[in-house]
């Protein structure tokens, strides 16, 4: 039987053949794998050496992190007080007109255990919590800063953000002072950036104002940060705007960050996207009534 | 039993830095092509079937973190682990030299080939893709050799068991 086999040499280049035939086939049917499992364990695994591995990290920066946030709180303070203010006359305002109270998102934090992914920026990221802790696939997850990813895979302690450096990643997104809509994705080349892409060429947009996730998204919550428009310009067609903006949360400092829920399936399994005033079932906000145009009301 | 502790002990450290420090650096444009790096050294140290094999498990387990095109790493690896293998039994392979121009060959071959998956912005594309091979050449090369010397000092030998440390070149 031994003297079958071959040669020392040709044994070596037939492992490599097969190696490399086994890498040809994972490259065409690769996709169809089930590969989440795989990852979860992976994740698991290798879980303890990340959080030792972070914790070294954070040592080592957190005294230039602390002197940041202290700055940070400081802003913030002066910001909220600020901002009590108003709080306390909009709801008032939105009463009078008829629209649904904001709902407040439920925050978890989460630490960031590593990155991965994506070749050479990370487009994916594990996360310390997972369907034990309440994290579903379809959450949001955020910084302070803003808009991170979006929970893709979920496990028992653990579980997989995709983020927004990802380039299938499309989040329906709007100019939050004039309520421009388009679709925020990355694109890798002919060099890695975010673009707000599918605006008419009609709309206004202008450098310096910031993107939030729209309500029309069907996976997002409203109103979180997704950058700043840092360039304008037009599409290859000419029709649209390529708007190129800046990330509002600092992706290359993920340490920590929150979950928020993202709107979860409905039983039929058809997403569908929400009505313009449909009520708040939490805040018990009327429906705004509707008239026609001899002003009499029809609901 | 020894060679494969160490197999898992080179494998684990190069995914850990990957998915930690280095993902760091590489958001802020700093590029270091950690499983190159480990699979040359691997291949330098053993032989070309130990460096396909420590390349294609190396590369499964990038390609496996990734949520596309699985195997790309792991046929860039794998070649790569074979050939500096195979040449590891012809070159000087203490020469830092020959380790610099070894360590930025696989970096720009692995570059090259990874980015051609994300290449779709045609001709425009092509000085970013370029700096991007660039930088991870320039970057990863010269970490390599001093990584290489620090452990031939630390072990205060040749680290290369398969063969005498200054072979003739062939």
């Amino acid at each position: 039987m031994a003297s079958l086999l071959p040669p020392a040499e040709r044994r070596s280049v037939v492992l490599v053949t097969v190696y490399a035939a086994l890498s040809l086939v994972l490259l065409v049917v690769g996709e169809r794998i089930p590969a989440a499992g795989l990852r979860g364990v992976g994740a698991a695994l290798f879980a303890p050496f990340d959080r030792v591995t972070g914790a070294a990290d954070r040592l080592f920066n957190s005294w230039n992190e602390n002197e940041h946030l202290h700055e940070r709180v400081a802003r913030l303070e002066a910001d909220n007080a600020r901002l009590r203010l108003m709080a306390a006359e909009n709801p008032h305002l939105r009463e009078q007109l008829g629209l649904t109270a904001w709902r407040e998102l439920p925050l978890k934090p989460v630490e960031v255990l590593a990155l991965g992914g994506g070749e050479p920026l990370p487009d994916a990221a594990t996360l310390s919590a997972g369907k034990n802790d309440g994290v579903e696939v379809g959450d949001a997850v955020m910084t302070s800063d803003g808009l991170v990813g979006r929970i893709t895979e979920s496990w028992g302690t653990l579980s997989r953000a995709t983020l927004l450096t990802d380039v299938n990643q499309a989040i329906a997104c709007e100019v939050e002072t004039t309520g421009v809509n388009g679709i925020v994705r990355f694109v890798a080349a002919p060099r890695p950036r975010l673009v707000l892409s599918a605006v008419a060429i009609s709309d206004t947009v202008r450098v310096g104002e910031r993107v939030v996730t729209s309500d029309l998204s069907l996976k997002f919550p409203r109103g979180i940060p997704v950058g700043t428009v840092t360039r304008v310009d037009h599409d290859a067609t000419g029709l649209m705007q390529e708007i190129e903006i800046t990330p509002a949360a600092r992706m290359a400092r993920l340490r920590h960050a929150f979950v928020a829920p993202g709107p979860r399936p409905p039983a039929d399994g058809v997403p569908r996207p929400k009505l313009e005033f449909e009520p708040d079932p939490l805040s018990g906000a009327r429906v705004p009534a509707a008239y026609d145009s001899t002003g009499r009301k029809v609901r | 039993m020894r060679a494969i502790g160490m197999f898992l002990f080179a494998s684990l450290v190069a995914l850990l830095l990957r998915s930690t420090v280095l993902a760091s650096l590489a958001t802020r444009g700093i590029v270091i092509d950690v499983l190159v790096l480990a699979t040359v050294t691997w291949s330098l140290r053993q032989s070309d079937a130990w460096g396909a094999t420590f390349g294609f498990v190396l590369g499964l387990a990038a390609d496996l973190d990734a949520s596309h095109w699985i195997g790309r790493h792991a046929l860039a690896l794998t070649l790569i682990g074979y050939g500096v293998g195979r040449l590891s039994n012809t070159l000087v392979r203490d020469s830092p030299l020959t380790q610099l121009v070894l360590i930025a060959l696989a970096t720009a071959l692995h570059q090259i080939w990874v980015t051609a998956f994300d290449a779709t912005g045609g001709v425009q594309g092509l000085p970013w893709f370029a700096g991007r091979v660039l930088l991870a050449t320039v970057t990863t090369a010269p970490i390599g050799v001093l990584l290489l010397l620090l452990t031939r000092l630390l072990r205060r030998r040749g680290g290369y068991g398969h063969a005498p440390g200054t072979s003739t070149a062939g």
